[in-house]
């Protein structure tokens, strides 16, 4: 699939299958193209050339149908801060051509899911972030989703309500067997709901597997040393399956592993060099995020 | 049409929730129009019932100051309120300086020998006239005239009276010589339309164009809302439920043509009630409800459709109501709402032809003025109505692109 504004490329030939039922994190820097993707899914915007068949269907020949099949949580907060949280959902609800008993049915359930049960009356402008985030999560459910796209869904709320969301959108995913694309530029987050995991930049898939997949075809364990000294880095680079960046020590996980985790180790104690933090599997996604995208800024671009 | 209600109930409990657009849409006219009707009452007053206040003192206490009193008193233009003899000229001065009285005329203790006297010159100063500064040159002229016309008359009927006989016996007629120097100047005003004649009181001119006025100010809650929709990412939550764009503009024309009604109805109110309350002139509805709510109807799509087309053309809500709003002030100064038209001169009337707000204006003296039809209305109802079909066309197209955007 391919899609360009004018002169820039926003998608270049991008080709992906994502799994029914799964959660598939996307990643991707600033200008990667994850919203121009996330767009074209959702029929908002068409792409130049290519096709895309969701739930079976042609894009282009069922867009109505498929967004009848299709929730969106865009990442701004697309409802209407002077009508209160119940306005909002029946406005949706309506729009989506729910009406009578299924149209409260679905309010409801989107109301309880963002427990919001107590500020259905409250205008959603006078709402804390936190609680604003959860309505413009349950507008997108209203329509009873099989396929959710939330784009950066939980940008500005506290530890509570992120956590919160979280579950509630894994649990909507157990429940109702739906399929989730999440992306999000918190890459924890990722890490921590998502099945499986696509990275994108300059319109390009550069990853594309399940989470376990690329966690454990990748580092195992990150070792945080004192900076070895010349001989010994050396040593440690010479060992198969064995990286070194800097003051970390990364360790992949094949059938070495064990072995290579205690040369290390060796290593690091015969040379008196000081080991002060060990992390397994813990920012493995962040690591190769950063390595495939590389580190550079792209605001400045 | 369940999804167009929703659409124009939403639309309509936003600005009911939004008090900014309630003041701009609702208070700001009535206040305009309480203090236009009121304070432009003399300003509009021409011709037939122009009436110029005048406090007038006689010092001179005989029959002829009092006669001549009498005869000022029946000068057509002229409300004179007659103070104490022994008011002195600072009193008067300062009469006059503390109410809507331009003039004060002080009828000196020579005035009786200077009407009795056809020797005594006009160095006896037999009568004074104070004038408040602020006052058109043209009209301090014209009733400095008036006086002198009318003292003139005064000094030659008092001779004529002491003279009858003598001035018989030459075959002189004192009727047919005062009757004579009176009315010979015949006055004929000449019209480009005769039907645009017909001048409106202060609350004439300010209803209407009041009125028109905030219509046009729609673009501000048309262009809040649809720039926060866009903004926040509404606009596309909307288009990924396969909302149509035309479901969108249909809902937002219902939505603000029902406001739009409501703000007829309440600034028509206001000049029929409440301003006559106040002491202003009062207007009449003319003999077509039917015509009144067509032109109100013609006007509102034509305000509606420019306030979406604004929206969906400027690039922030900044530039849509910055712009819309000084584009409105420019075609409401040239249109005749804040000046009126027949005050103009001639190419500026021309002019005033370009402007929508001009044809909502005339549609509605025709009507309420002027005892209009709804056939003459028609003119600026077509034209209201075509330019806001062209306005509302060039927003369908330019709505799907700014979503995408």
């Amino acid at each position: 699939m391919h899609k360009s504004y004018d002169d820039v490329i926003a998608l270049n030939g991008i080709d992906l299958n994502i799994r029914n039922g799964a959660i598939t994190g996307l990643l991707g820097p600033n200008g990667a193209g994850k919203t121009t993707l996330v767009l074209i899914l959702t029929g908002i915007i068409k792409k130049n050339s290519g096709q895309v068949i969701i739930n079976g269907m042609d894009l282009d020949k069922n867009l109505s149908e498929i967004q009848s099949v299709i929730g969106v949580v865009p990442q701004t907060l697309a409802f209407y801060p002077l009508l209160t949280a119940y306005e909002n959902l029946e406005y949706f609800g309506v729009l989506y051509g729910l009406q009578g008993k299924k149209l409260k049915e679905r309010i409801d359930f989107s109301i309880e899911v963002a427990s919001l049960q107590s500020f259905v009356k409250k205008r959603a402008g006078k709402f804390s972030g936190g609680m604003q985030r959860r309505l413009n999560l349950a507008i997108g459910l209203l329509n009873d989703p099989k396929i959710l796209i939330l784009d950066e869904p939980t940008v500005g709320v506290d530890a509570q309500s992120r956590k919160y969301m979280l579950e509630m959108i894994r649990k909507i995913n157990l429940e109702k067997k739906s399929t989730v694309i999440y992306t999000s530029h918190y890459i924890s987050e990722i890490q921590q709901i998502s099945d499986d995991v696509i990275i994108i930049d300059n319109g390009n898939i550069i990853l594309n597997g399940t989470m376990d997949a690329i966690l454990s075809s990748n580092k195992a364990l990150a070792l945080q040393v004192d900076p070895p000294d010349h001989s010994t880095l050396e040593r440690i680079k010479g060992l198969p399956g064995v990286t070194c960046d800097a003051g970390t020590i990364f360790i992949d996980q094949n059938e070495m592993l064990y072995q290579n985790i205690i040369r290390v180790i060796t290593l690091l104690k015969d040379n008196n060099i000081a080991m002060n933090n060990i992390q397994y599997n813990a920012n493995m996604l962040e690591e190769l995020y950063l390595r495939l995208t590389s580190e550079r800024l792209r605001d400045e671009e | 049409m369940k999804r167009l209600y929703y659409i124009v109930k939403k639309e309509i409990l936003e600005i009911a929730r939004d008090y900014i657009s309630f003041m701009i849409l609702i208070i700001m006219p009535v206040v305009f129009i309480l203090i236009m009707s009121l304070s432009m009452q003399a300003l509009f007053q021409t011709r037939s019932n122009f009436k110029i206040k005048m406090l007038v003192v006689d010092h001179n206490k005989s029959g002829e100051s009092k006669t001549f009193l009498e005869r000022i008193k029946k000068i057509r233009n002229l409300s004179v309120t007659v103070l104490n003899e022994e008011t002195t000229n600072e009193q008067l001065s300062h009469d006059m300086l503390n109410s809507d009285n331009k003039f004060g005329l002080v009828m000196n203790n020579t005035f009786s020998g200077y009407i009795n006297d056809l020797n005594k010159g006009a160095d006896t100063k037999p009568v004074t006239l104070l004038v408040e500064p602020t006052i058109q040159t043209l009209t301090a002229l014209v009733i400095n005239n008036q006086i002198e016309m009318e003292l003139s008359k005064f000094r030659l009927n008092t001779f004529f009276n002491k003279n009858a006989e003598m001035l018989s016996f030459a075959g002189i007629q004192k009727d047919n010589v005062i009757k004579s120097i009176e009315g010979v100047i015949q006055t004929i005003y000449v019209y480009k339309d005769k039907n645009q004649s017909i001048t409106p009181n202060a609350a004439q001119q300010s209803v209407p164009a009041w009125l028109v006025f905030s219509m046009y100010f729609l673009m501000i809650p048309i262009s809040a809302i649809f720039h926060t929709e866009k903004n926040n990412g509404t606009l596309l939550r909307l288009r990924s439920i396969n909302v149509k764009s035309r479901y969108l503009i249909v809902g937002k024309i219902f939505a603000y043509y029902i406001i739009s009604m409501i703000q007829v109805v309440c600034m028509l109110a206001v000049g029929r009630y409440i301003v006559p309350l106040l002491g202003g002139d009062t207007i009449q509805f003319g003999n077509t409800y039917f015509g009144l709510f067509l032109i109100a109807t013609c006007i509102s799509i034509n305000a509606i459709s420019y306030g979406l087309l604004m929206s969906v053309i400027s690039k922030s809500l900044n530039v849509a109501t910055g712009a819309g709003i000084v584009f409105i002030i420019i075609l409401a100064a040239i249109g005749g709402i804040m000046v009126p038209k027949f005050v103009m001169p001639a190419f500026m009337q021309n002019l005033s032809n370009i402007s929508p707000l001009s044809w909502g204006m005339e549609g509605f003296l025709d009507i309420m003025l002027r005892n209009g039809t709804v056939a003459d209305i028609m003119p600026e109802c077509l034209l209201l109505v075509g330019t806001g079909s062209i306005m509302l066309a060039i927003t369908g197209i330019g709505l799907k692109r700014k979503i995408i955007q």
